[in-house]
């Protein structure tokens, strides 16, 4: 790929950046932190989601039990730990931007141990334990609001925050990684999808089985993300605070 | 006499810081009882608490462990035992909101069954998982006046863990909700019930017939 190309790219992926922030800024309520998921584009984001269980049902799911029965446990393992170690740069800067000192060592150390692996075996065996930051976190960091909730194609579930993030990310990680695993790129995003696919089918069929599968997964995702969040313990006090309100009044 | 009116003011300011000395005296040894009670009261609720969910999860066990050849359980039993540590009136309003006070009783009553049935398919489904693993309580902590949350965690046979958050209503210590690993299970099934409603404008009817459909499919 020449320079000019490159560059194009990286314009590109800013400038979608950029207009990701501005939306998060636009559509965001004054506090919408500890509220109900802000859900405006919903129509169209159910088409989407229709599509991407389209998607998943005629190609990620045949493609993931194929993967399933055709590879060897062991070699699915070595996959999810190859997935696993080419997302920790995006981690590893992430903790920087927050000042988390802990996880910034441990992913570093983790990262540079299984380096020598590729990343496709776990030489601690999972003993070195951090938490995956994005940068969506980062952004939840510095107070950006969590704005809309998006479905894309293809990624599925976002916040406009996350969605922002992801964008970063991807640029960052692939930056990190240039030279030693540049074959390998390809394959990434499609094994990636394949191998979170094998790893979360009970929960995708659980979603599927639902009156409104839609909503479950919304619900699902939000949860999941807010409570993720290396935010401060203020604002998951809040969170649990509104929660047992909640709680409390239903049961005067 | 000068003298006399002095003495009797100091005898009289006297009695009063005495009385002033009492009476902090007594208001300290009232709020540190008070204090020592509620602390008592408190880890005895916490004992409570955690001594409900060995006892839920050790009945939980036996459950999987007669029911482990068949794909089904035992149905009656599985109704018992929700009965019996489940609030389901409480999760029936949390997780049907504002819709909640204008349906039937005969409604309110299906979508309860609702509930139950779901559980009972959760737990079938889940039957051969749940057969080798193990629970662990971690912590338990009073929230307010009318919460409880007890942590815990179960692990599988490749030692994978799993976080699990009761929170129980400290009055009867009856489940209100779960969390597994952070997710609740009120918060999902009422995002789910609530879309469905808004969509039917509350005919709690159509719910039902949405969900019969998506059980045909």
């Amino acid at each position: 790929m020449n320079i000019e190309r490159k560059m194009l790219i990286k314009l590109y992926y800013f400038l979608l950046l950029i207009i990701s922030i501005l939306l998060i800024q636009s559509c965001s309520s004054i506090d919408n932190k500890v509220s109900e998921v802000s859900d405006p584009f919903e129509k169209q984001n159910r088409k989407v989601f229709k599509f991407n269980q389209g998607f998943d049902k005629y190609v990620l799911s045949p493609a993931s039990n194929i993967y399933k029965k055709t590879l060897h446990r062991n070699i699915r393992k070595g996959v999810s730990n190859y997935t696993e170690w080419v997302s920790t740069p995006g981690t590893i800067i992430n903790s920087g931007l927050q000042f988390e000192g802990e996880n910034l060592a441990l992913s570093t150390i983790k990262f540079l141990l299984n380096s020598m692996t590729l990343g496709f075996y776990d030489l601690d065996d999972g003993e070195t334990k951090f938490k995956k930051i994005d940068f969506g976190s980062t952004l939840a960091k510095y107070n950006f609001s969590e704005g809309p909730y998006l479905v894309v194609p293809f990624l599925g579930p976002r916040t406009t925050r996350h969605f922002s993030g992801n964008i970063i990310n991807y640029t960052t990680a692939n930056d990190g990684l240039k030279d030693e695993t540049s074959y390998l790129k390809k394959y990434e995003i499609p094994v990636n999808a394949i191998d979170k696919r094998t790893k979360f089918s009970n929960i995708i069929d659980d979603i599927n089985s639902s009156p409104d599968p839609y909503a479950k997964l919304r619900s699902y995702y939000i949860q999941n993300r807010r409570k993720n969040l290396l935010v401060s313990e203020d604002y998951e006090n809040k969170l649990i605070e509104k929660e047992e309100e909640e709680f409390e009044k239903l049961l005067d | 006499m000068k003298i006399n009116l002095l003495k009797k003011r100091k005898k009289s300011l006297r009695n009063y810081w005495i009385r002033i000395k009492k009476f902090i005296l007594i208001t300290l040894s009232f709020l540190i009882l008070n204090f020592a009670f509620d602390n008592t009261s408190n880890a005895n609720e916490l004992e409570k608490a955690k001594q409900q969910i060995d006892s839920l999860m050790l009945d939980l066990f036996d459950y999987v462990k007669a029911n482990k050849n068949s794909n089904k359980g035992n149905k009656d039993k599985s109704i018992i035992l929700i009965k019996k540590y489940l609030n389901l009136d409480f999760m029936a309003r949390a997780t049907s909101g504002k819709y909640w006070k204008k349906a039937s009783e005969e409604h309110k009553k299906q979508y309860k069954d609702f509930l139950i049935s779901k559980i009972i398919d959760s737990v079938d489904l889940h039957l051969k998982a749940l057969e080798n693993i193990s629970f662990e309580h971690t912590t338990s902590q009073k929230r307010g006046k009318k919460l409880i949350y007890v942590n815990g965690q179960i692990k599988n046979k490749r030692n994978r863990v799993v976080k699990m958050k009761w929170k129980l209503f400290a009055k009867d210590y009856s489940l209100l909700d779960l969390e597994v690993e952070k997710i609740s299970l009120i918060q999902s099934q009422k995002s789910e019930t609530l879309s469905l409603l808004k969509k039917h404008k509350g005919d709690f009817s159509k719910l039902f017939e949405e969900i019969s459909k998506s059980k045909r499919k």
